[in-house]
């Protein structure tokens, strides 16, 4: 079984009973909003280890305008064939080339597919890491040259 | 009386003539009155008003730095102003008199100054009020602005009422965006500029905004979220205030939000607060978040 990352925002994945509009195992409509395709195609990281994923976490940090904390969620692959899903290997643009090879596109999806994928999504592992803990980190990570800081936005830049 | 027409060239409240006009040179557009008034105050009135539309979407510096003489004529007279940036519309009322109690809209003309046309770059518009939902939020009788958490009352802030505007239009221009953390969007941007340029008045004008029943939620999530990471340490206390408030919210998202604002300002002050907001959390999975800002904010004390 292979475990996959994506960034979210975790209250668009809050259920009921947290909000009591919505029916039992509903997601949000604003959930869809953490699975944006471009080109038919959604962005997700290998994890095959806690290692891994505290690495792309700050890879993705470091690919961003600004500090802000992090939302994940880790989610299992088991599904992908059932839904008709292929998780292709491409090089990642992060300013970590070793996350960068942990990138992966799910391509031609189709709305019905990104609404399963809602659901797959919905189960996995959701975490958060602090502004504060992604600054201290994205630092660490820059001083042991994992994270090319020649490649970080200005603001982000700034604000380390 | 026939029709004010605002022309493209204007005396600015510090009395500096702007010749040429901003069509030509693209620098703004500023007002002349072709036919003037004949109380001073109520030149002087729109002089201060017009001036707002001399940049496009932002209110120059200077205005409130150097027309606090005319702010406070206003706030006396009862008189104030309302610019709708992003409609480009343009909405003023004055006083038909000193000290009387009616007033002049220039959306449903009386008299003296109906109707107003303003001149702008891309058309010549009809005053007429913004909106909120379906409410207008000019302050009048029969729509008195609802008080926010602030209760501030907006008769004595026209910049308020100002401020009130350009983030009703903001929120609602953000509806249609997606935010994503530490991304910029054209709604953060308009954001951090007004608590920027505006200080504590632009946060209890926010308050007030997001007190308002149709606000969207994750509209109103990205405003804390932003409120507590923006580096602006004037509006430190007042931030955090609004925050704080926000965790009490009866809506999930924004209490996480707030959070989120919290655990970015990383002020062990909030901690009591946080601790609080830990015990009475019923979801699991804001609880969780909670307590992490908990354990965060005890370490920065330490």
């Amino acid at each position: 079984m292979t475990y996959f990352l994506r960034v979210i925002r975790q209250t668009r994945w809050l259920k009921y009973p947290d909000l009591d509009w919505l029916p039992v195992g509903g997601l949000q409509g604003d959930a869809l909003g953490d699975l944006q395709t471009t080109g038919n195609a959604l962005s997700i990281f290998k994890v095959e280890s806690e290692t891994d994923k505290e690495r792309v976490v700050i890879g993705l940090a470091a690919n961003r305008d600004n500090l802000a904390n992090l939302d994940y969620a880790v989610f299992e692959d088991s599904l992908f064939n059932t839904l008709g899903i292929a998780a292709e290997q491409r090089e990642g643009a992060t300013p970590d080339i070793q996350v960068n090879n942990l990138h992966y596109e799910l391509r031609n999806l189709t709305v019905g597919q990104v609404a399963q994928l809602a659901q797959v999504v919905s189960t996995g592992e959701h975490g958060r890491i602090s502004r504060k803990q992604v600054k201290s980190q994205l630092q660490a990570a820059i001083s042991a040259g994992t994270v090319d800081r020649g490649r970080l936005k200005p603001q982000l830049l700034k604000d380390l | 009386m026939s029709p004010l027409v605002i022309a493209s060239t204007t005396t600015t409240p510090q009395g500096k003539h702007r010749p040429t006009s901003p069509l030509e040179t693209g620098e703004g557009y500023g007002a002349r009155l072709l036919e003037p008034p004949g109380e001073a105050l109520e030149h002087q009135i729109l002089d201060v008003a017009l001036a707002m539309t001399t940049e496009d979407h932002e209110l120059p510096d200077w205005m409130f730095a150097n027309t606090t003489g005319s702010l406070g004529d206003l706030q006396n007279r009862r008189a104030y102003y309302r610019v709708d940036p992003s409609a480009r519309l343009f909405y003023l009322r004055l006083p038909s008199g000193r000290g009387k109690a009616n007033w002049v809209d220039v959306a449903e003309p009386r008299t003296p100054f109906s109707p107003i046309s303003v001149l702008l770059p891309t058309r010549a518009v009809r005053v007429k009020p913004p909106v909120v939902g379906s409410e207008s939020i000019l302050p009048d009788r029969a729509h008195p602005l609802p008080q926010g958490a602030t209760g501030v009352d907006v008769y004595n802030s026209p910049q308020e009422v100002y401020l009130l505007g350009r983030l009703n239009a903001a929120f609602v221009e953000a509806v249609d965006e997606v935010f994503a953390d530490g991304m910029e969007s054209a709604f953060s941007r308009k954001l951090r500029w007004i608590i920027r340029t505006h200080g504590d008045v632009a946060i209890h004008a926010i308050d007030r905004v997001m007190e308002f029943e149709q606000v969207n939620v994750e509209v109103a999530g990205e405003v804390l979220r932003q409120v507590g990471s923006i580096a602006d340490p004037q509006t430190r206390h007042s931030r955090l205030i609004l925050l704080l408030r926000k965790l009490e919210s009866t809506d999930p998202r924004i209490r996480d939000a707030a959070s989120i604002g919290i655990a970015a300002m990383d002020n062990p002050v909030a901690s009591e607060s946080i601790r609080a907001a830990v015990e009475r959390e019923r979801s699991t999975v804001l609880k969780r978040n909670l307590q992490l800002v908990l354990d965060q904010l005890q370490a920065t004390q330490q």
